[in-house]
């Protein structure tokens, strides 16, 4: 178990630095001087030179990436390109809002998905399971940015019940959330759905029938049981997806988190901001999977045999 | 002759899969007859006053520039269409090669296919794409072959899965056996057992491939003005939202439609040929 625990970790952190690397050299052959960005294009080439110099810019690439390496472990991002201001500040104050936003939505979906995925797996082709796998297969095909602009049509606009943008004040998370957890509530449902009813299918639940227990202590006691820990596992593996929908959702809100950031960074090229956003993510996705992986490990054997080789 | 009626039979049968042909089809429809369906051009500007509402001569209404709302949703379903079928021709051709190679030769050939797709699933697809994007410029063609880069992995796990478990099947060692060079034998012998999995896996990745792009357009970094495109309509609608809801309506409808379409059929087709593909 340690073993597979270690190779998974080992696994994660090789997989974060390649895509650092892989970003951070991407960004180099990024379109235009950034020095560009930096100055107008009229300023004397020695002033852009020495601004080069200033900015590390004349290191060849693995320098500046080992630089800035160093600096990302001391919690130091370098500077806006466009603002001169440290990533890390902007950061700070964007990443929890980020994060307010998304958990918020992110426990909705669950509070809504479970229940449902449970019923509709265990009454499977009765009236209520058809009629949630029809709606869920409808709400999958509605982005979520449409769901916002028809939010803030119904509510903001004509009813003029809800503010549509900004994060000030409790209210103004109202919409953003749920355009969120409406936006990624439906994949949620059928991923319950298709667990439970592995789940049902499993062979322990046959004996705990077989055994002659009654229905009902069958489904708390094993079925929910495993069900919960299937919450835990689809809290930490939505949460990357749920966060990739909050980027657009951010963008629509004008609420100023981690989403915005990296919009308006690829927006404006700027390039510190982009890698910055794109490890913190990236960091935040293996993070999640690696916690999945583990949870199902501990808790199913079987997985850790046949995953002694392969990490998928 | 009956076998292929059986089929048939099971494809009438199935209620998701012939009201997703019926939408697809009608969308097919729309985007070749564009030219016939929509009464203006998408670009036709000061038709009419600005912000018609919705009326006899522009039936979605008209949108800023007093261009036609109904033709320019006319016109958006060619680019949807086009963009998800080129990203997926990409994303089958590098997906597949690379699983069938990954799962075939097995070993470190495979260690490496799998660390590089691993790569692509460290990050959620939009935020990887973003980062494509980044590199390559706006524009919605870049935005196809970020949607690809990052979408191909999702074949190659499906192929590489298949191509390992075909690879003992007796027809495949006699193959081998009769020295039949690897490339014969992964294109002959193991891909046309893989078919019908490619098959329900572009399905059901179109409407991920639409979805993704408008979104990308959305956020302005895929269809320039004056593209007709949906997700450049619906966020320019934003700007007018109180003014011109209709704007904000009409191309949302349509791409709900063109995705629930191709959500449905992709459903259908998997039912019908590989019942255990799952999308990740």
């Amino acid at each position: 178990m340690r073993d597979y625990v270690i190779k998974r970790i080992a696994q994660g952190v090789l997989l974060v630095v390649v895509v650092s690397i892989l970003v951070f050299s991407m960004l180099d052959m990024m379109p235009g001087d950034p020095i560009n960005i930096l100055t107008d294009r009229k300023v004397p080439e020695e002033v852009k030179e020495q601004l080069r110099e200033e900015w590390g810019l004349n290191d060849p690439l693995p320098t500046r990436y080992i630089n800035w390496v160093k600096g990302a472990i001391h919690g130091d991002f370098g500077k806006s390109i466009r603002t001169k201001k440290p990533v890390v500040d902007m950061m700070k104050a964007r990443l929890p809002v980020t994060l307010k936003l998304t958990l918020t939505s992110l426990i909705l979906d669950l509070i809504i998905s479970v229940p449902i995925g449970l019923i509709a797996a265990y009454k499977k082709d009765g009236f209520f399971d058809r009629l949630m796998m029809g709606l869920s297969l409808l709400f999958a095909a509605i982005p979520s940015y449409w769901i916002s602009v028809i939010l803030i049509l119904v509510f903001g606009v004509s009813l003029k019940l809800l503010p549509i943008s900004g994060f000030s004040s409790a209210k103004h998370y109202i919409l953003p959330v749920a355009a969120l957890t409406i936006g990624s509530v439906a994949g949620l449902i059928r991923m319950t759905k298709t667990e439970v009813l592995d789940v049902l299918r499993e062979r322990y639940v046959l004996t705990a029938y077989a055994k002659g227990l009654p229905k009902r202590n069958v489904l708390v006691y094993h079925v929910l049981r495993n069900a919960l820990i299937l919450v835990a596992i689809m809290f930490f593996m939505s949460l990357p997806w749920v966060i990739s929908g909050a980027v657009i959702v951010e963008n629509i809100f004008v609420i100023p988190g981690m989403g915005q950031m990296l919009t308006s960074g690829i927006l404006n090229q700027d390039f510190t901001i982009v890698q910055a956003c794109v490890l913190i993510l990236a960091i935040l996705t293996v993070t999640c999977n690696l916690i999945c992986d583990i949870i199902t490990a501990i808790l199913d054997p079987r997985i850790r045999v046949a995953m002694g080789g392969e990490g998928r | 002759m009956k076998i292929k009626n059986a089929a048939l039979r099971r494809a009438l049968s199935n209620r998701n899969f012939m009201i997703g042909l019926i939408m697809v089809i009608i969308i097919v429809l729309v985007a070749i007859f564009a030219d016939f369906i929509a009464p203006y051009a998408y670009d036709d500007a000061d038709l009419a006053p600005k912000f018609t509402p919705p009326c006899k001569e522009h039936l979605f209404g008209t949108d800023d520039f007093g261009r036609d709302l109904f033709s320019r949703v006319v016109y958006g379903s060619r680019i949807s269409l086009r963009v998800a079928l080129i990203a997926v021709v990409l994303e089958v051709f590098l997906g597949v090669s690379i699983g069938l190679i990954a799962g075939y030769y097995g070993g470190n050939v495979d260690r490496v296919c799998s660390f590089i797709a691993d790569l692509t699933w460290s990050m959620p697809p939009i935020i990887m794409s973003m980062a494509v994007i980044t590199v390559l410029g706006k524009g919605i063609d870049k935005v196809v072959i970020a949607i690809a880069i990052v979408a191909w992995a999702e074949y190659a796990r499906v192929v590489r899965a298949k191509t390992q478990s075909l690879k003992n099947m007796a027809f495949v060692e006699t193959g081998i056996a009769f020295n039949e060079k690897d490339s014969a034998i992964m294109l002959r012998y193991i891909l046309p057992n893989i078919v019908p999995s490619i098959i329900v896996l572009a399905s059901l990745s179109i409407p991920a491939t639409i979805m993704n792009t408008t979104a990308l357009s959305f956020l302005g970094l895929g269809a320039m003005p004056p593209s007709p495109d949906w997700g450049l309509a619906l966020s320019n609608s934003m700007a007018f939202i109180a003014r011109a809801p209709w704007m904000a309506i009409y191309p949302g409808i349509a791409l709900v439609f063109t995705v629930f379409g191709f959500n449905l059929l992709g459903e259908g087709m998997r039912d019908l040929l590989d019942p255990r593909t799952k999308l990740r």
